[in-house]
């Protein structure tokens, strides 16, 4: 008999820890619940604005996506052309980042909240601009806002909370159509709500217990434990709110559930399949804000002519045989976002398309990926109602922040905003329709 | 000009502060005259505006900003050598002297007050440990359940990093019910133990190998190990041919036959082989599996000239690594815990596959084709195996209370139960192999005559176990009563108490380490010694030595981390604290580039992280000098190690310690694969971010980050330009000059590493470049190219220069009492959730200076840590 050497880093799969038996809350997407108190007095407009962010976290190859010419009569980079049909539908911008974030790939935890210094030790993240918008109008849907994967599960994705927490994401679009649209039996809502009360009950408990330590702390101390009397009251409000809406019905749908692409290469019909989720989500007014993360990292992509996984590609050393294959990658990407774009304008509701309503920011945290750089990010932003149709350029040297581009996305639904994170003001040049 | 704001401002602070006349301070004059030639607002060199800068030691913006004056004027870099005009060392003394008595005395009102460490969460490893620790429970996995944790320093332990929001909270409560779902005893006996030797030409991904010629069938003959001739070697399969193959692979009996399967290849996407066994009840496993290797011939079998290695696995979660000696098969014994449902796969782990090319698709097929394999005799299967039933997990939450049949007349709610289900299709067990009646199962449950009594009892020992501290009666009522609400609303007993377990592991009594400004006492000096030793809760032994106030006596302190050093769940403490201080946590943040690095896979990756831990086990466990963290004459390796190092001796896969002499670029963590590994990014290397890691992890000299907007290195991997004569063009700018002198040349002593950690004289290349001389064993040779030759020369900051790692390391060498303060620093980083600020330099220099007095021994010097005023202050 001998004794093997033993795995030194045994990871799991996340898959296999949702298996708990059925005495786990079995909540309904409870972080994406905004609670009821945050609801504004604001009206809703017959057709609401929503917001959807999507960022590909391997950058994009620059020659190949920023146009030189400015303005209205920009020419078609090999990228743009595959969304020519979307021109006027969509405005690309250059020179524009978030400032003092560099850190290589942390700088995807920045993406969406323009929080300084990722990848430095004391990086601590702040609210992402989904979120703040979901804070303010995200009781208005059954999902307040809903965080979505295409890729490998990873960690600390795109959207955080106000205290720098990530949110976590769906990843199979079955899971996210049985949410949207499948409504259980009776009983089960019953069952449901039964153990949300529960829920509440034991965040009663601990609240009511976790009083006794505060005596005698320091400032410093009790702003730590405060923390969890936080916690424990944006949970039950979730609880509170998830009940609320347990029992309304779901809308409904002619589209069949779908079957979930599990081949991991496969990432075109995962990205197609997640985006035909996101139109159904958004066409139901289940939710206005999503963020998609489009994570293609350690797999070998099954597109015709790729022979390495993403990330390896990004890393090519300015190798063009290797840049060769990752432009078929990047190719795909924006072949995926342009049937997204023909999708939306295709749904036609009150005031246009959903399009036109749906304002879409499609971009990346790197722009050269070989470079890990962090500066002049490749970034479009697709209807919602803007003057769409041109190139707006701004300093290459120095950049203006995306911040601004947010800014003018959250005035653009109706939040209250003058100003987020690194802002100094909406963006020039991007104006109302 | 802002001096007399300056002057103004220290003025003001001292007349408040230390009481001296504005006469008397030292620093306006010594400032002024050395200083504000360039540090002043208009010139602000290095973003640096002393003129500006107020002597409000309190703000701890500027107390960082003094801090980093007195720190270069202490080392002497500022004012810069070639200024004429330098101060005297008694004039530098003085500056430094008030400066440091004022640092102190900004910092001790709110150390007083505040003590240095914030009160903070459990990590969630530490969560993860103390949920299986209070359980019994030591295989229980749901730290992935968790939101990731934040970190300062590189260190998650650091109390400001660890926020908490209502998504952990939510977490915390799924956790802990996949915790008790796994613990609880749903029958009052134990599931059926089965048994079963599982041939592998029975599994059906298995047998297609065989039949398709991807692997053989092999058996013993009177000469020793030879084809079998039910199925020999087939040639060169495609296309139609494989499926042919493969059904008359079947008609010739291949999936019936006992003979071994030889394997070429290792596991890959669309190379899975099972062993087609998955539980139906999780729980603890005997696996036993029989392994050799050999060398194939064209067909025939001949010795290896290595132990080869195989792997059992459970989806991405690694069982163990198993050797296979070269034609003698050695029969290797786990128990793993495993889940139901999760199919038990094999990998010949230590094998390559080229190219994607299979052995099937060589020309000539399996049998013409020359290379090693991994042959695999049998698995036998053993399980779930119990210690007793109910098992101790149980026991924890419900004492010996009876487990009976549920009373589905009593009008309480059946608790919930999951299904008996086939794992996945063609595994064993089948359902059919079970016992009739496990199939048609009742519901079982604790049950409990007086429930209200039982409940404070279970109740009343466990909240002092989570809560590491004594609990009141009347705390324990108030769970009670959380029971009785559940059952008045007609919840069965074991749902009741499930729902008092849960409060109590999501309750801020668990979830927090409560400390007390001042020396901490016996009670939160056990729960910092466990949470630094254990990275998890105190034990009954360490509680109970606390509760008796004898924690802190200094014989009694020792002798318990001594115990704790020996306790197996010390290695929680090796591999957390490694992969946060060396940063071995990004360990498979990338994947290197498979073309330039062939012979990068798992089994060389996980041996990597297995001796970084095993040094720091054996730097401990041997109390060996502080200066092996960057020279020792002994590696810890294996045999694919040694190879990948070009050492020889080690056999199979076990880490041991091999000999190496001083003479070799090898030695101490400074050259460890793993670190080579997690600082470069896969396809190349950077000077600047070795050289980083190297001065902030080893050396204890802070860099700062770079400032924004400086341009990227856009790495080339042609073999046209080398990352040297890139960096040299960035270090030509005088406002990058000044922090790459300090960062670059330990980097450049690290560029005879490449991105897996080999040693190499020349850079790979993809373009131009000589062909390797590098074959493999099957005759594949390696497609990079041998581009320019690695310049490893670099010259210190103070000038010292060296010409290769060998002589970088005796640079370092010449101060061991540097390398001990910082590993000193980063151990108390820690061990207390604090960082380390100037107002603990002090306590720092008397444990290094005690560590020193003892010879610089690790394990010496850990006591030193946990005996420190340091330490055990709050």
């Amino acid at each position: 008999m001998n004794f093997p050497f033993l795995a030194t880093k045994p990871t799991l799969d996340r898959r296999s820890f949702l298996r708990s038996s059925g005495a786990a809350l079995a909540l309904p997407l409870l972080e994406a619940m905004t609670p009821t108190f945050a609801r504004q007095s604001g009206q809703d407009s017959l057709t609401p604005k929503r917001m959807l962010c999507i960022m590909t976290n391997m950058g994009v190859i620059p020659r190949y996506f920023f146009p030189k010419k400015v303005g209205r009569d920009y020419e078609l980079t090999p990228y743009l052309q595959l969304l020519k049909a979307h021109r006027k539908d969509m405005t690309v911008f250059s020179g524009v980042s978030h400032p003092d974030v560099g850190g290589n790939h942390s700088s995807e935890h920045s993406f969406l909240s323009c929080a300084p210094g990722p990848g430095l030790s004391s990086f601590k993240n702040t609210i992402s601009v989904d979120q703040f918008a979901a804070e303010q109008i995200g009781d208005r849907t059954r999902f307040g806002s809903l965080q979505l994967l295409v890729g490998t599960p990873h960690d600390g994705l795109i959207s955080q909370t106000r205290d720098g927490v990530a949110l976590p994401t769906i990843e199979r679009p079955s899971a996210l159509y049985k949410r949207l649209f499948v409504q259980g039996a009776p009983e089960e809502i019953e069952d449901r709500v039964k153990e949300l009360k529960k829920g509440c009950s034991i965040l009663d408990f601990v609240r009511d217990e976790a009083k006794s330590l505060e005596k005698g702390l320091n400032a410093r101390d009790k702003s730590r434990l405060d923390q969890y009397f936080t916690s424990v009251r944006d949970l039950e409000q979730r609880l509170v709110h998830a009940q609320d809406w347990e029992r309304k019905p779901k809308p409904t749908t002619k589209v069949p559930e779908p079957v979930d692409v599990v081949e991991p290469s496969e990432v075109e019909a995962q990205t197609d399949l997640m985006y035909d989720m996101i139109k159904l989500a958004l066409e139901t007014d289940s939710t206005r804000i999503i963020s998609v993360y489009l994570g293609p990292l350690v797999v070998v992509p099954n597109i015709p002519g790729v022979e390495a996984e993403t990330h390896s590609l990004t890393h090519h050393g300015n190798d063009e045989a290797k840049i060769e294959q990752l432009t078929k990658i990047e190719q795909v990407q924006f072949a995926c976002l342009d049937r997204l774009f023909t999708s939306l304008s295709g749904a036609k509701e009150e005031g246009g398309s959903l399009m036109d309503n749906t304002m879409t920011l499609y971009g990346s945290n790197l722009s050269n990926a070989n470079a890990h750089d962090t500066h002049n990010l490749p970034v479009i932003l697709a209807g919602g109602g803007f003057k769409h149709g041109q190139h707006l350029a701004f300093d290459r040297s120095r950049n203006t922040p995306l911040a601004n581009v947010f800014v003018s996305m959250l005035q653009q639904m109706g939040v209250t905003a003058d100003k987020f994170a690194s802002s100094t003001g909406t963006l020039t040049g991007l104006e109302k329709a | 000009m802002n001096l007399r704001l300056l002057s103004l401002g220290l003025a003001a602070w001292l007349a408040e502060n230390l009481m001296v006349s504005a006469a008397e301070m030292p620093a306006t004059a010594f400032l002024e005259r050395y200083c504000f030639e360039c540090h002043d607002s208009d010139t602000k060199k290095g973003g640096l505006d002393l003129t500006s800068l107020q002597a409000d030691f309190a703000d701890p913006k500027a107390f960082d900003a003094w801090v980093k004056v007195h720190d270069r004027i202490d080392s002497g870099d500022m004012p810069p050598k070639k200024k004429k005009q330098r101060p005297t060392e008694q004039e530098a003394d003085q500056v430094l002297a008030w400066l440091d008595t004022g640092l102190y005395a900004a910092k001790a009102q709110s150390r007083e007050a505040e003590g240095r460490s914030v009160i903070r969460r459990l990590t969630s490893s530490e969560y993860e440990n103390a949920v299986r620790d209070l359980l019994a429970m030591p295989d229980l996995k749901i730290k992935e359940m968790l939101p990731a944790d934040g970190s300062r320093g590189g260190y998650n332990k650091v109390g400001e990093a660890l926020d908490l929001s209502h998504v952990q909270l939510l977490r915390y409560l799924e956790a802990v019910d996949a915790a008790l779902d796994s613990a609880i005893a749903t029958r009052p006996t134990p599931p059926p133990v089965l048994k079963k030797r599982i041939y592998p030409a029975a599994q059906s991904n298995m047998h297609k190998a065989v039949g398709t010629g991807n692997a053989v069938l092999l058996q013993k003959g009177p000469r020793g190990f030879e084809q079998d001739p039910l199925w020999p070697a087939p040639g060169r399969l495609i296309n139609k041919a494989y499926k042919d193959s493969y059904i008359e692979s079947a008609k010739a009996g291949v999936p019936e036959s006992k003979s071994a399967v030889g394997f070429f290849h290792p596991n890959v996407v669309y190379l899975q082989t099972s062993y087609g066994f998955a539980p139906v009840y999780s729980g603890k496993y005997r696996l036993r599996i029989s392994l050799w290797s050999f060398q194939w011939e064209a067909g025939k079998v001949k010795p290896s000239p290595k132990t080869e290695v195989a792997m059992l696995h459970v989806g991405s979660n690694i069982l163990g690594y198993f050797d296979a000696p070269s034609l003698s098969p050695l029969v290797t014994e786990i128990t793993p815990w495993l889940e139901n449902g999760e199919p038990v796969m094999f990998n010949s782990a230590s094998l390559f596959l080229h190219e994607g090319i299979q052995v099937r698709q060589h020309p000539g097929g399996a049998a013409e084709y020359v290379g090693p394999g991994i042959s695999t005799d049998w698995l036998e299967v053993e399980g779930p195996l119990f210690d007793e039933w109910p098992p101790e997990s149980h026991k924890r939450l419900f004492a010996d209370l009876p487990i009976k049949n549920f009373d589905k007349a009593s009008g309480t709610t059946a608790p919930i139960r999951t299904k008996l289900r086939q794992p996945v299709s063609r595994s064993w067990p089948d359902l059919s192999d079970l016992p009739p009646e496990e199939l048609t199962q009742p519901i079982y449950s604790v049950t409990s005559d007086n429930p209200k009594a039982d409940a404070g009892r279970l109740l009343g020992a466990f909240l002092p176990r989570a809560f590491r501290r004594p609990v009141t009666e009347a705390e324990v009522q108030q769970y009670v009563a959380l029971v009785t609400s559940r059952l008045e609303d007609k919840e069965s007993f074991e749902f009741a108490m499930r729902y008092a377990y849960k409060a109590a592991l999501t309750s801020a009594n668990f979830l927090f380490r409560l400390e007390q400004p001042g020396k901490l006492d016996d009670k939160a000096l056990a729960v910092r010694l466990a949470g630094w030793l254990w990275n998890s809760l105190p034990d009954d032994p360490l509680l109970s030595l606390a509760l008796q106030g004898k924690l802190h006596e200094p014989s009694v302190l020792n002798s318990e981390v001594e115990r704790m050093l020996k306790d197996p769940k010390s290695e929680r403490f090796i591999a957390d604290f490694l992969d946060q201080w060396l940063k071995l946590k990004d360990i498979n943040s990338t994947d290197p580039d498979g073309e330039l690095y062939p012979e990068f896979h798992v089994y060389l990756k996980d041996s990597m992280v297995a001796e970084s831990r095993a040094f720091l086990r054996e730097l401990i466990d041997q109390d060996l000098n502080v200066t092996n963290i960057v020279a020792s004459d002994f590696l810890m390796m294996n045999e694919r190690l040694a190879e990948h190092y070009f050492f020889v001796g080690p056999k199979g896969s076990k880490i041991q310690r091999v000999p190496i002499g001083t003479d070799t670029e090898r030695g101490g963590f400074l050259t460890q694969g793993s670190v080579m590994k997690v600082t470069a990014n896969g396809t190349v290397t950077s000077p600047v971010i070795r050289g980083i890691w190297v001065n902030d992890r080893i050396l204890g000299v802070p860099v700062p980050p770079p400032p924004p907007g400086v341009p990227a290195i856009d790495p080339d991997t042609h073999g046209a330009t080398t990352i040297r004569e890139q960096l040299e063009k960035h270090r030509a700018d005088p406002v990058c000059a000044a922090c790459h002198a300090r960062i670059d040349p330990t980097g450049f002593a690290l560029e005879g590493f490449d991105v897996i950690g080999r040693w190499r004289e020349a850079y790979r290349s993809r373009g131009a470049g000589q062909p390797t001389s590098m074959v493999y064993p099957d005759g594949w040779r390696p497609k990079y190219k041998i581009g320019p030759a690695v310049d490893c020369k670099g010259a210190l900051p103070d000038g010292k220069s060296f010409n290769d790692i060998k002589e970088l390391r005796k640079i370092l060498l010449a101060d061991p009492d540097q390398i001990a303060r910082n590993f000193t620093q980063h151990l108390l980083t820690y061990a207390t959730g604090a960082s380390m600020s100037y107002v603990d330099r002090k306590g720092v220099e008397k444990i290094v200076a005690e560590s020193k007095k003892q010879g610089h021994g690790i394990r010496k010097l850990i006591h030193a840590i946990a005996q420190s005023d340091v330490f055990q202050q709050k």
